[in-house]
């Protein structure tokens, strides 16, 4: 029986209408691409706003929304979700959930999205619980302790669904908590399995951490990863090592921080590991997306991985092996004198946060963080928003103490810097500029690619705007008058194309009706 | 109500019995900065009241004599020439990908789409503010950080 309603759910999964957003990166390989092209260059200028929803929260609104059934599926900070009628824009219910007072985290009391599995919605929580809820009326199905948020360990990423489980990461290597990835089942939300990411005495990589230095060494797993169905592999980043910015307690190269792991979908076991940036001192958690794409690298077909990490090199792996392809350097950078053959940087040890301050690029923030970057199979070119901005970084004393900050380091901007960003399109393959479009301020905001040849993106200052996907020139934009700290989306609706986008506290949507 | 830039200007109140800093900020920073360190209409200069809290002595001082080494957001000067050959400087009120406002001295607001704009130059380093390297004596600017940095 067990088998049986795990083959349904699976069905389930693989049936996604055309049209439909049923998983955070739009497909389990994490393309975040829309095939619609209703919305095209023809009539991209015309894009007018359907309607728009208001969040209470004055947090930062990160959420990607989910479509299905005709329902929008949305997650609200802290921790809420609401479902919306695709038809109105009004809310059909709302899942209000009370969060503890003092729950420390680092980044704002932020949530990106949920996952959707047959008639349950899932939500990981701020105060680190998943929680399961009936899709046709929000009431609770189950909830279930992650982890003890008190210790700061926090969720802000979405779900996974991976057949009949759902893969969870959370967040809070800023307090030296112990990273962590689970899996647990959709149906009960019992746990199936953990994988730690910092290895305990005895384990493979051990000797990366000495004394008990791992206890506290962060990697955590705050950012949703993808899944390859055929090799039964999920893929999912890991963040920096605790404490961020200081080295000395924890000297060697401190597995599986600013890494990309590949584990068994049914058992958690680890298949390989890619560490982008051993003992990291600058805080470069490699927590991006993990895209997944079948090419042909030099003549041979081959099941790739592609990362444009926060430490500004773009990244190819083997995902069938983990073995390292390529490097390409997309933003300036100041902290790696050079990438070796199998992948190693050498650090360059001007940029170890000392008493004097080293000046760092890329700051904290990366040139990539947890925003999106996106695929389009018709251009065939990987599209990524850039921060380009530098910062200084003082060596302070820290100690570990439950649930309090532990750094090693003050940052301090450079005086009189003009920092910018940049929409980047390359070549997934070589990683070769196709074009770029720069923005005003480093941006937050993720991309989408659609079958219409467009990409939208978004600024801190407010813009929305499409260009056309192939060259690179503006066709369409609005002030939206809000930070757009989120991913576009686009879904169909009774046959009209719509594109989604969070800005400010509102959730817009616009078509080219 | 808020205040015109001349207003700010008249109501400067130089205390003669105040202790050399006070005095000093009164008789040399309150004509942009606002007798009450409050900013005055963001015309001229950025607020100074509790800037003790938020830069160091060190920062300060530096900022007497050198202003334009760490210009604030919103007071970055901004020179633009317009397609037809007009030539504005202003401080830079806002700026975003598409966009760029600037304030005039006297307040006037400008506000151009940078299609629209032949240049768009931000002179780097350069800050409204005068330096006092050569206007105040060391030990004078040494009282004026002491009031400054003290402010919390």
């Amino acid at each position: 029986v067990r088998h049986l309603w795990g083959l349904l759910l699976g069905l389930t999964v693989l049936a996604q209408a055309p049209g439909e957003w049923r998983t955070y990166s739009g497909n389990d390989s994490a393309h975040h691409y829309s095939p619609l092209a209703q919305i095209n260059k023809t009539n991209v200028g015309r894009m007018k706003l359907s309607w728009m929803y208001q969040i209470q929260s004055r947090q930062h609104f990160e959420a990607t929304p989910l479509v299905a059934n005709g329902v929008m599926y949305l997650s609200e900070p802290p921790s809420d979700v609401t479902a919306l009628d695709l038809k109105s824009g009004r809310p059909l219910w709302h899942y209000r959930r009370p969060i503890p007072e003092g729950v420390p985290v680092c980044c704002g009391q932020v949530n990106r999205g949920v996952a959707l599995l047959g008639d349950t919605v899932y939500i990981g929580t701020i105060d680190s619980h998943l929680v399961a809820l009936d899709a046709a009326t929000g009431r609770v199905r189950w909830d279930v302790e992650v982890a003890d948020y008190k210790l700061a360990y926090t969720i802000t990423a979405a779900p996974l669904v991976v057949k009949d489980k759902i893969i969870v990461g959370i967040a809070g290597a800023e307090y030296g908590v112990r990273g962590f990835l689970d899996a647990y089942d959709a149906r009960t939300g019992k746990r199936a399995w953990r994988f730690w990411t910092t290895p305990g005495p005895g384990e493979f990589g051990s000797e990366t951490w000495p004394g008990d230095s791992w206890k506290y060494g962060g990697a955590t797993t705050w950012l949703t990863g993808s899944y390859d169905p055929q090799l039964n592999l999920i893929y999912w980043s890991t963040g920096n090592p605790g404490p961020d910015y200081d080295g000395d307690v924890r000297k060697g190269d401190n597995l599986f921080s600013d890494s990309i792991l590949a584990l068994d979908a049914d058992t958690g076991k680890r298949k390989w590991h890619f560490q982008f940036t051993p003992h990291d001192v600058n805080d470069l958690d490699s927590n991006q997306i993990p895209m997944l794409l079948d090419a042909e690298w030099k003549g041979k077909p081959r099941k790739l991985l592609l990362l444009a990490n926060r430490n500004t090199f773009y990244y190819v792996l083997d995902r069938v092996t983990g073995e390292f392809l390529l490097a390409k350097n997309f933003a300036k950078q100041n902290w790696a004198l050079s990438i070796g053959p199998t992948g190693r940087p050498v650090p360059n040890p001007e940029t170890e946060p000392s008493a004097k301050g080293a000046l760092v690029y890329p700051d904290d923030d990366g040139s990539a963080n947890w925003f999106s970057p996106s695929y389009s199979p018709r251009t065939k070119l990987f599209y990524q928003n850039v921060r380009e901005k530098g910062a200084y970084y003082f060596k302070t004393e820290t100690q570990y103490q439950p649930g309090r900050f532990y750094l090693g380091a003050f940052k301090r901007d450079i005086p009189n810097e003009e920092p910018y960003g940049a929409l980047r399109a390359w070549r997934p393959l070589s990683g070769d500029l196709a074009w770029e479009f720069k923005v005003h301020s480093p941006p937050w905001g993720g991309l989408l690619a659609t079958g219409g040849d467009l990409v939208f993106s978004g600024t801190m200052e407010g813009d929305f705007f499409a260009l056309d996907a192939v060259t690179g020139k503006l066709l369409w934009r609005i002030q939206t008058g809000g930070e757009i700290w989120a991913n576009p989306m686009s879904y169909l609706f009774q046959g009209t194309q719509y594109v989604a986008i969070a800005a400010g506290s509102a959730l817009l949507v616009f078509s080219a009706e | 109500m808020r205040r015109g830039w001349l207003a700010c200007l008249i109501t400067v109140l130089p205390l003669a019995a105040a202790p050399t800093g006070e005095s000093l900020f009164l008789a040399q920073c309150a004509v942009c900065h606002g007798e009450r360190g409050e900013g005055c209409h963001r015309t001229f200069g950025p607020e100074l009241a509790g800037i003790g809290g938020r830069r160091s002595a060190a920062h300060l001082r530096t900022s007497l004599t050198d202003p334009g080494a760490d210009v604030p957001a919103g007071f970055v000067m901004f020179e633009v020439m317009t397609m037809d050959g007009r030539k504005v400087t202003g401080a830079r009120v806002n700026e975003d990908t598409f966009s760029l406002q600037v304030r005039e001295v006297g307040g006037a607001v400008r506000s151009f789409w940078k299609s629209e704009l032949k240049e768009v130059k931000k002179q780097a380093g350069r800050s409204p503010m005068p330096s006092y390297r050569g206007v105040l004596s060391e030990s004078e600017l040494d009282d004026l950080t002491a009031f400054l940095a003290g402010w919390m």
